[in-house]
């Protein structure tokens, strides 16, 4: 790819949102879809520097997705921001509950390496103290 | 909200010729129904991994502007479903031009005469040669001036009344 194309979305991502956008009769000419792959990418970097101007001046280093949100409301695309307002929240959302499934996970999968790392005298007395373990390894017999 | 609304309505020419009304009308309509079509999409949205543009993309195109120092994983998350929302109204936007022009090919005039009326997208004035930029608007002034487009298919009877606009 050329250094130009780097910097700009793919172009077949573009041409495919703009496909499902049109009726199935349309047809695109191939200097439309290069224009609004400049444009798309051109709006990134337009709300990009809003957003990072809010950051330089509340003295933060991260763009956050509020900062985003909130640039699209200061550059007049109120749709875009209320859209992606609910959008922001609902993915937190999923983010914290995917957390907290992962922390479950990650404390059964941390008693399970605890257990295989433990010696003949060791190895019994954390059988004995952890119950999940135990149920996990009466269940296990019948497999075998 | 609904004091938007009402600028739109004031938006509106007083005596504008009927259809030129009913297709601004049309044409409003279904962008309040794309709109509300994409915060349905947004209510039902269960997947926030896969997106129609790649994020390390998006992320290259942030890291552009020297001033961003660092991205938390959310922004471009936002970028890629804001950036959708974009690209389809741009293109439904430039689809109005193209069906006003009886055409069914979407065009790059097409999407610069989208530009040219909407003014929340002034910032891509740059984007869009002037050149674009001029047959649109003169083919939006020869449409304010009430000038007659040829039926589809019947050939212009006066090839010059189109240069005839831009002149005056």
């Amino acid at each position: 790819m050329t250094n130009g194309q780097d910097n700009l979305l793919p172009i077949a991502n573009v041409g495919r949102i703009m496909k499902d956008g049109l009726p199935p009769q349309a047809k695109i000419s191939k200097r439309a879809k290069e224009t609004i792959q400049e444009c798309a990418t051109e709006f990134i970097s337009f709300v990009t520097g809003e957003a990072s101007e809010r950051c330089r001046r509340e003295r933060r280093k991260t763009v956050n997705g509020d900062d985003v949100c909130h640039a699209m409301r200061s550059l007049g695309l109120d749709h875009y921001a209320d859209a992606m307002h609910r959008y922001l929240q609902r993915y937190r959302e999923g983010e914290e509950l995917a957390a907290s499934l992962n922390s479950s996970s990650s404390a059964a999968a941390a008693a399970a390496a605890a257990g295989s790392r433990g010696g003949g005298a060791i190895q019994i007395d954390v059988r004995a103290e952890l119950s999940i373990f135990r149920s996990g390894n009466n269940q296990g017999r019948p497999n075998n | 909200s609904e004091e938007k609304q009402q600028r739109e309505s004031f938006s509106i020419p007083k005596s504008p010729p009927p259809p030129q009304t009913l297709a601004k009308l049309r044409s409003q309509q279904q962008l309040q129904m794309f709109w509300a079509e994409q915060y349905r999409e947004i209510e039902a949205t269960t997947d926030f991994k896969n997106h129609n543009l790649p994020l390390a993309r998006i992320k290259k195109i942030m890291k552009a502007d020297e001033d961003v120092r660092m991205i938390a994983a959310e922004a471009p998350v936002v970028f890629a479903r804001a950036c959708e929302m974009f690209i389809l109204e741009l293109t439904h936007r430039g689809w109005a031009h193209a069906e006003e022009n009886k055409r069914r090919t979407l065009q790059k005039s097409d999407i610069a005469a989208a530009i040219a009326r909407t003014e929340v997208f002034d910032f891509l004035v740059d984007i869009v040669p002037r050149d674009d930029a001029k047959d649109a608007d003169a083919a939006a002034a020869a449409a304010a001036a009430g000038i007659p487009r040829p039926a589809a298919g019947v050939p212009a009877t006066d090839p010059l009344a189109y240069y005839y606009v831009p002149q005056q």
